[in-house]
């Protein structure tokens, strides 16, 4: 029974351990199948690639710095326009990016053309084009079917050579992309031998590629998952202009209508499905268009079960967000509703919703901050989060926690951008009082509302009182700062700390 | 003024008692516990024993922590002399001071040879300590300690903030009433606490048992909190004349003491006319350097005007205030914690769904690290908002902690873990609040054809009125639970209302 849920375009609210696990390396048994006969594969084991990436993520604790360079490696496959194709998570955080296909000899330097961390996929471009001599795009086909087998080619772990894994398609469901934690959209459970460097390989099926190798099951022995050729697809159009705009978000919460007495007190007959309205997210899709108390009958005309799916492909169930999930930015959203026990058609442009890119995985870029008298605050994140809680659990945490995961829930986004937090005191005798603040989110300066960190920098800027008054969430009582010593703390600080 | 401290402790007997040799003064007290159960609050957890150390003080009566008897149902005692054991009765408690008082009307020889144990204030505390304890053979066993800072703070429990010794021991210690004394055998406290891994515990002194034994039954509390103000920057900026110390005061309990009299931002300077430093603490003519609070432990209910003085800064100006005397506020707790005393593990079920009030003691079912494992709304509530703001707030928060499933309830079963916010558009004060709208529901089916909450994450449950009575009896009978509803609040009579049994 599926019930209560947050349709965020498939955001889901996680932290902490994955129940997938990213992969970047493999191997696997050699075997075809009889829909991929040896010519078969001999030409399309010349369009996959292996691919090595030179990383530094940036460090969200000292976010004035980087971490230290690291390697990893996985597999990607030739699309049309000479693009590689390939997962997010092989590619995050690249410094140098090299590609090799089978039997080449040389290693040829690739960049990153378009990113997109939400579905995890990417795509590449060797630079030298003899890269690509003897090579052809593989053709995208469907969502294989279940019970049908597929073949699984990449790079895994150790070595260089091409290798192989077959699988069943044994479940095609809407699963969380372990990439971003949050993200949710349509996977393909496979029981193939995947392993961690088959990243970004092909799944093949009727030399057809149907789908992208990215992530396995924690628990459970072969369960491992492709990305389904919709969501490539998707994103492969999403980036026919250019630009990457990601995924949509419908921004509602919704639950089952299963109980006899729920559905008659809202009017509901008893031959429609439908699910309950019970929260709508401020800048989401439905922000303005549906309400709470809505019934929604259908989306695009195919009715709504209780449970809150829809038929898709002839015979499976999947959750009507699916729907949105393949839409883009300014199409229309149609939902035929019961509001108050009228009959409505509603529709309303998809749109995406930026308030929830807190929540995911920062990649490529640092985190931006601000220091005012060796106190660092940055922008709630989840990598943020991440970070302090790998340092302890301690009362002030609660605050923190309990923002992150309902800043968008209830309903916090409405009046600011994101929360600020003072998460890290450079010890200094200016700011020696300062530590019962730590780990609490600053709400004002000198009076100024601070709604993100430009308010804050902006608030720092402009202040010309004598001290700085700084206002926490939750606490009746500020923190002083004087304006002078922090000024003269600020450049002391950053040479004691060796600050940019 | 009329203000009056009896700050200097006195002999309560007139001989003093040396405990160099310690002969028989202690029992063992084994005490059969049987704790609530928050999560499932119609049954009780399954009994479990603590074992204490009794103190034996003449009348065939005993003291004791008050924590080794929170929810006992039995208390035996032994003794060397007497290995059988004797059942004894609880004849007093104080939360507060942590101590409790055990009668044994038929002892037997359960104190044969025993001498009373006799406190009188101590001629000198010293830093090297003593701890007398029983072995499993019921022998006196003596171990080696060091008296460390003087501290204050509510005890486990209680509410009052009352003076501890911070101890120091590398030895086996259990903190369950063990006998502390100086290394002249004056009994210098009881041992209330013990971490064996950090090897520290906490003393009770001398002094706040003899109030225990004199019969103190009130305590008064200050009514706000306060942080240190020790920075030059914050007290330049809060104008604080240069020849002044004092705190900040950061919250006021709703009803307590400086509700109405003090404000947010105050700086407390001086009270009694003691002046405080910028940690809050005063010097004491006892106890040394402590804090403040000490104060309020010295007054005499008795004797005290019912009000203080106190001396503040606000807004630049000094100010010379009364502060009213008054006990600790618990209307002013939104979220019950600490103090277990009076908070009943109630709840009411309708259609299989279970309600109860948010405590601390809720969340720390989850066990040893409940606090990673809770709900971190629920956790951040409890952090930051126990206290009610006004009296138009929720006297408490009640969850819909878990649902029994059956037919009846299909498809509110994933339902559990959130706050109800709404009886149809009525605001929930109360877990009876939700009972009484519930009630009133039932007798007015005709008019109410629907019984309808709205949990805080936009969840709504409706059943149709005229089932519920059906309902509620099939999931009583098929869960077998005891009765629907039971009052959380101790100011409620506990009547057995709704028993359908």
């Amino acid at each position: 029974m599926k019930t209560n849920k947050a349709h965020f375009s498939r955001i889901k609210f996680f932290l902490g351990w994955l129940q997938v696990l990213i992969l970047f390396g493999f191997l696997g048994p050699l075997h075809l199948y009889s829909d991929v006969t040896k010519a078969d594969f001999q030409r399309i084991r010349k369009s996959v690639v292996q691919i090595r990436n030179f990383s530094q993520k940036p460090d969200v604790y000292s976010p004035w710095t980087n971490g230290p360079v690291s390697f990893n490696g996985g597999s990607g496959f030739i699309i049309s326009k000479n693009w590689i194709l390939t997962n997010a998570h092989v590619v995050s955080n690249a410094r140098y990016i090299q590609v090799q296909r089978h039997n080449q000899t040389e290693w040829y330097e690739a960049k990153v053309e378009h990113i997109a961390h939400d579905c995890d996929l990417a795509v590449l471009r060797a630079l030298d084009p003899s890269f690509y001599n003897d090579s052809e795009a593989l053709e995208i086909g469907q969502i294989p079917e279940l019970n049908t087998p597929v073949l699984i080619i990449g790079y895994p772990i150790g070595g260089s050579k091409l290798s192989v894994s077959r699988g069943i398609v044994s479940r095609i469901e809407q699963s969380v992309y372990a990439h971003s934690q949050v993200d949710s959209h349509l996977v393909i459970q496979v029981d193939a031998a995947i392993n961690p460097g088959n990243s970004g390989g092909p799944a093949i099926q009727n030399n057809q590629v149907v789908g992208v190798a990215f992530q396995v099951a924690s628990k459970g022995e072969n369960i491992g998952y492709i990305i389904p050729t919709n969501v490539v697809k998707h994103f492969l159009k999403d980036i026919e202009d250019g630009v990457y705009d990601g995924y949509v978000e419908l921004g509602i919460r919704t639950t089952n209508t299963f109980h006899p007495d729920l559905r008659k007190y809202f009017k509901i007959p008893e031959e429609e499905g439908g699910v309950l309205v019970t929260k709508v997210y401020a800048g989401g899709s439905a922000d303005g268009f549906l309400q709470e108390g809505d019934v929604l009958l259908s989306i695009h005309g195919n009715p709504i079960a209780r449970n809150g799916t829809v038929v898709w492909d002839q015979d499976n169930q999947v959750d009507f967000v699916e729907i949105i999930d393949n839409m883009f930015a300014g199409e229309l959203i149609q939902f035929e509703i019961l509001r108050q026990g009228e009959r409505k058609s509603i529709q309303f442009p998809a749109k995406k919703m930026p308030d929830f890119e807190y929540m995911r995985h920062y990649y490529e870029e640092g985190y931006p901050y601000v220091i005012l008298g060796g106190l660092v605050f940055q922008e709630m994140s989840r990598d943020l989060v991440i970070a302090w809680g790998k340092g302890r659990n301690t009362t002030g945490g609660s605050q923190i926690l309990y923002r992150f995961y309902n800043f968008i829930e209830d309903n916090w986004n409405r009046t600011k951008k994101a929360d600020v937090v003072f998460y890290r005191k450079l010890d200094h005798p200016v700011n020696s009082h300062a530590e019962y603040f730590q780990n609490l989110i600053l709400e004002k300066i000198n009076g100024k509302p601070i709604r993100s960190l430009d308010d804050l920098k902006e608030a720092i800027a402009n202040a010309n009182e004598p001290y700085f008054r700084l206002e926490f969430l939750d606490l009746d009582f500020p923190l002083i700062l004087d304006r002078e010593q922090v000024k003269k703390a600020d450049e002391e600080i950053r040479q004691i700390y060796n600050l940019p | 003024m009329g203000v009056f401290i009896f700050c200097i402790p006195f002999p309560i007997s007139s001989h003093t008692q040396k405990l160099n040799s310690i002969p028989s003064q202690f029992i063992e007290l084994r005490v059969t516990v049987q704790e609530d159960d928050y999560r499932t609050p119609w049954r009780k957890k399954n009994p479990t024993y603590k074992q204490g150390i009794a103190i034996y003080l003449g009348n065939n009566q005993v003291l004791v922590p008050s924590h080794i008897i929170r929810n006992y149902t039995m208390l035996e005692g032994r003794s060397s002399s007497q290995t059988n054991p004797v059942y004894g009765t609880l004849l007093r408690v104080d939360n507060d001071l942590g101590l409790a008082f055990i009668q044994f009307l038929q002892p037997g020889n359960l104190f044969q040879n025993f001498q009373k144990v006799t406190f009188q204030k101590p001629n000198s505390i010293g830093k090297n300590i003593r701890i007398f304890s029983l072995d499993t053979n019921g022998l006196v066993t003596k171990s080696r300690g060091i008296l460390g800072k003087l501290q204050i703070s509510n005890y486990p429990g209680g509410r009052a903030e009352l003076p501890y010794w911070e101890i120091t021991s590398n030895e086996k210690l259990n903190g369950n009433g063990e006998l502390v004394t100086n290394p002249k055998g004056e009994v210098i406290g009881i041992l209330m606490e013990f971490n064996p891994s950090l090897g520290k515990g906490k003393v009770i002194p001398y002094s706040v048992i003899h109030e225990f034994i004199k019969g103190k039954k009130v305590h008064y509390h200050k009514g706000f909190y306060y942080r240190p103000l020790l920075d030059d920057a914050t007290k330049i900026y809060y104008k604080m004349p240069q020849n002044k110390n004092g705190v900040l005061v950061s919250d006021i309990l709703l009803g307590g003491s400086a509700d109405g009299i003090l404000q947010k931002e105050d700086i407390v300077l001086e009270i009694m006319n003691y002046p405080l430093d910028g940690e809050g603490q005063i010097q004491h003519p006892y106890y040394g350097r402590i804090g403040f609070p000490i104060l309020f432990m010295d007054l005499d209910p008795r004797k005290a005007t019912k009000q203080i003085p106190i001396q503040i800064l606000r807004e630049g100006k000094v100010l010379n205030l009364q502060l009213p005397l008054k006990e600790f506020p618990e209307e002013a707790v939104l979220i019950p914690f600490e103090k277990q005393e009076n908070v009943l593990p109630g709840y009411l079920i309708v259609g299989g769904l279970v309600f109860v009030e948010l405590t601390e003691f809720l969340l720390k079912e989850a066990g040893r690290n409940w606090r990673s494992l809770v709900d971190k709304k629920m956790l951040y509530n409890l952090d930051y908002h126990k206290f009610r703001k006004d009296r138009n707030s929720p006297e408490r928060l009640v969850y819909l902690i878990s649902i029994l499933p059956d037919e009846e309830n299909n498809g509110y079963h994933n339902f559990s873990g959130s706050r109800v916010v709404q009886f149809h558009n009525i605001p929930i004060h109360n877990l009876h609040h939700l009972y009484e709208l519930t009630e009133s529901s039932l007798n007015q089916s005709q008019s109410n054809p629907f019984w309808k909450i709205v949990l805080e994450n936009g969840n709504t449950v409706v059943f149709e009125t005229r089932k519920l009575p059906a309902i509620n009896q099939k999931i009583q009978q098929l869960y077998q639970i005891p009765q629907l509803y039971l009052p959380a609040h101790p100011n409620l009579i506990r009547q057995r209302i709704r028993n359908e049994k």
